[in-house]
């Protein structure tokens, strides 16, 4: 049997090294408006790992600075504090899990579609004049929980897999028939043992809702991302289908047709860009 | 990006399309690259063929695209 417990996932959960602390205290950050960047910035300096991590992804293309910047105060001073914390935040990620990954799974299509989709979310958040960073954070790490899946029940992913090949289906009916669960699900429990923000832990429990009623706009506007990253292709995987996505949605982030045109072109546009990042 | 094209032939299937990223600078004029795109978005939607939660988006990324509504 392939079937995975949610008391062995929480088991695996509590086994990942955690995060940062000071990654946590910038998520933390999120929702806040009094927000003490000094204090931040000294803690994130502290660990020489991540300053590092943070400063080679600043110095990426992506940003198209003209002089590389040093410390994390220059990297603040001219990005600005939420693109540092967005950055830290990444960089963070790829090191928790980036040496954990099996040979059967191709990791650069997950990474190019959690970018995309962050990056999708954020240009709907600005359409909707709703906070851009915290849509930002939740499309990166809206799949975060079939990270868990790959890298600590590796043999029973291959199956799921295996299973969606045999199927032609999406990888969430996969893991479903295979798992007896899902990678959101997981996703919450992960990001609820890392405290992450609520709204946050909600917009991944949620992003493969069936339907829209009484979801937060954070919620909506990542079940809308992930739908709209998987049209457009930059996951470029071969075997990619587009999510189920209620139509009642649409009607809920009441977007003009247009507006949805210059999120999807900007969203291609960044994306071009910003996949840099990934091979920084 | 390259300009390469993609000629179809007959026993190409709609997998053996190139991904919609190798497609986007293609001309829009071209009836073979225009082609091309609806098929891979019929690929892309395969699953929502049948939902009309799916013709939404479908429609609107053909209309994104430039390309006949499915």
């Amino acid at each position: 049997m392939n079937t995975v417990k949610l008391d062995e996932v929480l088991q695996k959960i509590y086994n990942l090294p955690s995060l940062p602390s000071v990654v946590l205290e910038l998520l933390e950050s999120i929702d806040q408006e009094d927000i003490k960047v000094d204090s931040l910035a000294k803690k994130i300096a502290q660990d020489q790992a991540l300053t590092a991590k943070t400063l080679r992804l600043a110095n990426s293309s992506f940003y198209g600075m003209s002089n590389q910047v040093n410390t994390i105060h220059e990297a603040i001073a001219i990005l600005g504090f939420r693109t540092v914390r967005t950055l830290v935040t990444t960089a963070a990620l790829l090191d928790t899990f980036s040496g954990r990954m099996h040979a059967g799974f191709n990791a650069a299509p997950f990474w190019r579609h959690a970018l995309a989709t962050a990056i999708c979310a954020r240009e709907l958040a600005v359409q909707l004049n709703s906070n851009p960073e915290r849509a930002y954070t939740a499309g990166l790490l809206h799949d975060i929980g079939r990270l868990v899946l790959v890298t600590q029940f590796q043999a029973k992913y291959l199956a799921t897999m295996a299973y969606r090949d045999q199927h032609d289906c999406g990888l969430l009916d996969a893991e479903k028939a295979v798992l007896g669960l899902d990678h959101a699900a997981i996703g919450h429990a992960l990001t609820n043992h890392w405290k992450f923000p609520a709204s946050v832990q909600l917009a991944i429990a949620s992003h493969h809702s069936t339907t829209s009623m009484g979801l937060p706009t954070l919620s909506t506007v990542v079940v809308a991302a992930d739908a709209i990253t998987h049209a457009l292709d930059l996951s470029r995987d071969k075997n990619d289908l587009v999510p189920h996505i209620c139509t009642g949605l649409w009607k809920q982030l009441g977007l003009e047709e247009k507006a949805l045109f210059d999120v999807f072109s900007s969203t291609e546009k960044q994306f071009q860009a910003a996949s840099l990042v990934l091979t920084a | 990006m390259s300009k390469q094209k993609h000629p179809l032939t007959r026993n190409q299937t709609a997998t053996d399309l190139p991904l919609q990223n190798d497609l986007q600078d293609a001309n829009p004029e071209s009836p073979v690259q225009r082609q091309q795109q609806k098929e891979h978005l019929s690929r892309l939607f395969r699953q929502l063929e049948q939902s009309p939660d799916g013709l939404y988006l479908q429609g609107l990324m053909a209309r994104y695209r430039g390309i006949d509504e499915p």
